[in-house]
């Protein structure tokens, strides 16, 4: 595994080709949180494309323009994204968006990780 | 909230707390799609904006060297529905969230740090209205000459 990154929104790293982040508990994500994830995260692929999951379980919430700058520039350099969510409110939240904002790149919707890597190995 | 966004004021969000249940998923999806209607009026012709609208100068305030409220314009009161003598003299935190309070008490410390230089930054901050709705705001925060 190799190193993690870590900033107050959220923690970073790359295990078995797939680059995993976790947000922290009870964080916003408002559109500065967003920037300076998607930073972070491509700061940890170096330039690589890379399958993402990303566990939103502590999400509390999100607004407009952090939505619409992740469905765009937050998927730069993924090949799939994979949402680890815990019903109700971070699913909700994660549905919303998905359904909403519109990623371009294949992303799917999970409330087990076990399904999630599985679904990101294929495109690695 | 619902009332609101019906008779087209879509300015207003339901305050979020920690509890994790059904209700609180509908304030959540009340608030997003409150957020997205609101989008969607902006678009009267075939629009593609690199960012998200911002909407700017719906409330003024003017606070003297105590951070108190001098005087504010008519948007201000309107949107967070108090009277005149509830808006002048009171300490602006007073019309924040509790989160927003606690952010505008550190950018308090950060002006104050600065003495009589200029300051200028962009907060976004959460108001709390009377009819227990918040107001979202992306606030410009500037020091004056005179």
């Amino acid at each position: 595994m190799n190193k993690s990154l870590s900033n107050e929104y959220a923690t970073f790293w790359i295990d078995d080709g797939i680059l995993h982040f976790i947000y922290h508990a009870e964080v916003v994500v408002d559109l500065l949180a967003a920037e300076k994830v998607v930073a972070d995260r491509l700061k940890c692929q170096e330039d690589k494309y890379y399958p993402v999951f990303c566990d939103t379980r502590g999400v509390k919430d999100t607004d407009k323009s952090a939505r619409d700058y992740l469905a765009k520039e937050g998927s730069i350099l993924t090949s799939a994204v994979a949402f680890l969510v815990n019903p109700p409110i971070s699913q909700a939240i994660i549905d919303f968006y998905v359904r909403t904002s519109k990623p371009i790149t294949p992303t799917q919707i999970f409330t087990e990780k076990y399904d999630a890597l599985k679904f990101l190995k294929t495109y690695r | 909230m619902i009332l609101e966004v019906a008779s087209g004021n879509f300015s207003y969000r339901i305050e979020r707390s920690r509890h994790n249940d059904q209700l609180e998923t509908i304030i959540v999806l009340l608030n997003m799609m409150a957020e997205e209607i609101r989008e969607s009026f902006h678009h009267f012709a075939l629009i593609n904006p690199h960012e998200t609208y911002k909407q700017i100068a719906q409330m003024t305030f003017i606070l003297d060297d105590q951070f108190y409220v001098r005087n504010f314009n008519s948007s201000a009161q309107q949107l967070l529905g108090l009277p005149f003598s509830e808006l002048s003299g009171a300490p602006f935190e007073k019309f924040l969230t509790i989160d927003s309070a606690e952010l505008w008490k550190k950018e308090i410390g950060e002006i104050k740090k600065l003495n009589e230089s200029p300051y200028y930054q962009t907060l976004r901050l959460f108001f709390a209205s009377s009819n227990s709705l918040t107001v979202p705001a992306l606030c410009s925060v500037s020091s004056l000459v005179l």
